[in-house]
């Protein structure tokens, strides 16, 4: 919690600078946007390397792929909880007041999950048979923070191309996330992409959470 | 009743080199590329046309050289190694004693460890706590109970690990070795606790390398050699001549 406090006022306070932007408003969005990048970021870096790590777990028990996912995920989301106080607070001080569309961060919580469950599934499969898969995750993560509003806000996008950011999963979970905290409004096309992206994906990995993926057991 | 039965189980493992886990190069030998010459994976045969039927009662003793197929073996018993051909048939509820700490974390205490071990010998939580009290009791700690177990010495978390994994309730039980935990005075407790389990137990497959347990324990040999196996039957019949044939 102090590491994340530390990272979010300081990137908070040099970029409201940048980009000549009142700190009361830049800074809450800063804090509760990185800190929501945090828990996706986190989880999908650590699912690419999740199954060989956890080996032994495989080996001397009859036991699904989806169990130490859950845990990766379970573990994460703590950290997250633990690391939105600071940002609260934060926001609270500079005289954000909690509107009652704060309530949709609850939804958009379960979605960015049901989201990273399913993707750290495949990835932590796919990663396990192609290893150089694991280099290009954390370099497209690494890439996406530049294209996704968590550093900057949408708004100074020309509107042709914030039409484009629903279209990133990235830019959609942050979003649901935080914007309902901080009392911003999320348009209807991301909650619509949210569904699509977390809902439509987890019935698509459905076949690797039983025992479909039993023979990589073999791989690792 | 319990019983399980492998029917023509083979296992075979993919051996991978780094190049088979690229998946750059993967797609480079599908366009045709250069690299497209590279040998295909090597695979080692562990297990070869295994049959074998265990039935109520069972005392199976794994015997073998080193890398003969026996913890594969049990492993496929135990079902975390689904065969690569062949099918296995098992009724009745199966624990894998092959490593008796799985599931326990060092950050945690001894108390939650129990409760950890425990479920992941497939108890339920409200189970688990159920069994708590007599294991508290069993393993002696006391009061180190409630510290994290990363501050114990190692002879008492393989204690502890040991009370939690022979609280188990199954039918069918493999193991790989005899498990035994303790100092001089635990080790006879040990001893007994253990006897008391394996009485429990329906059947129970243990690879091992002890001829006193061969012998004292087990009511039929299974010698594995290669992958195959070479001979089933009474300690008298199988261990001479898997001695002689070295």
């Amino acid at each position: 919690m102090l590491t994340s406090a530390i990272a979010v006022s300081t990137i908070g306070f040099v970029w409201s600078y940048l980009w000549a932007q009142p700190v009361g408003e830049v800074l809450p969005y800063i804090a509760v946007g990185l800190v929501v990048w945090q828990l996706i970021a986190a989880i999908l870096i650590e699912s690419t390397t999740l199954l060989p790590a956890n080996s032994r777990y495989f080996h001397n028990q009859c036991m699904p792929v989806s169990t130490v996912v859950f845990a990766l995920a379970f573990r994460h989301t703590a950290t997250f909880f633990m690391n939105l106080i600071f940002p609260l607070i934060l926001a609270a001080s500079l005289g954000l007041r909690p509107s009652s569309s704060a309530f949709l961060a609850i939804p958009g919580v379960l979605l960015t999950l049901i989201w990273c469950l399913w993707t750290s599934l495949i990835l932590s499969i796919l990663c396990t048979r192609y290893r150089d898969i694991v280099q290009v995750v954390s370099n497209v993560i690494q890439v996406a923070i530049f294209i996704t509003p968590v550093l900057w806000m949408p708004e100074i996008l020309p509107a042709r191309a914030q039409d484009w950011l629903p279209w990133n999963p990235f830019a959609v979970f942050v979003a649901i996330v935080r914007d309902p905290l901080l009392g911003r409004e999320v348009p209807l096309a991301y909650w619509g992409s949210a569904v699509i992206f977390s809902l439509g994906g987890f019935c698509a990995s459905l076949p690797f959470l039983g025992r479909g993926s039993r023979r990589i057991v073999y791989w690792i | 009743m319990p019983s399980i039965s492998l029917q023509d189980v083979s296992v075979e493992f993919p051996v991978r080199t780094p190049d088979a886990h690229s998946l750059q190069l993967r797609l480079w030998s599908a366009i045709g590329g250069r690299l497209a010459t590279q040998a295909k994976g090597v695979s080692v045969r562990a297990l070869s046309k295994i049959n074998l039927t265990l039935s109520g009662g069972d005392r199976i003793g794994l015997v073998g050289n080193n890398g003969a197929g026996k913890t594969t073996l049990l492993r496929v018993l135990a079902g975390s190694y689904p065969p690569t051909s062949g099918t296995v048939r098992r009724v009745g509820r199966i624990v894998a004693l092959t490593d008796i700490s799985l599931g326990m974390d060092p950050e945690a205490t001894g108390l939650e460890n129990i409760v950890f071990r425990l479920v992941f010998l497939g108890h339920t939580f409200a189970e688990a706590r159920k069994l708590s009290p007599e294991i508290e009791e069993f393993s002696e700690l006391g009061e180190y109970l409630r510290m994290p177990v990363h501050t114990y010495s190692s002879g008492m978390y393989l204690r502890l690990a040991f009370s939690i994994s022979t609280a188990v309730n199954s039918e069918i039980l493999v193991m790989d070795e005899m498990i035994s935990a303790g100092d001089a005075h635990f080790i006879a407790k040990a001893q007994l606790r253990l006897t008391e389990l394996l009485k429990r137990v329906s059947i129970i497959v243990l690879a091992t390398h002890d001829a006193a347990v061969m012998k004292g324990f087990c009511n039929r040999l299974v010698w594995l050699d290669r992958g195959e196996i070479r001979g089933i039957g009474g300690f008298d019949e199988i261990y001479p001549s898997y001695i002689a044939a070295g």
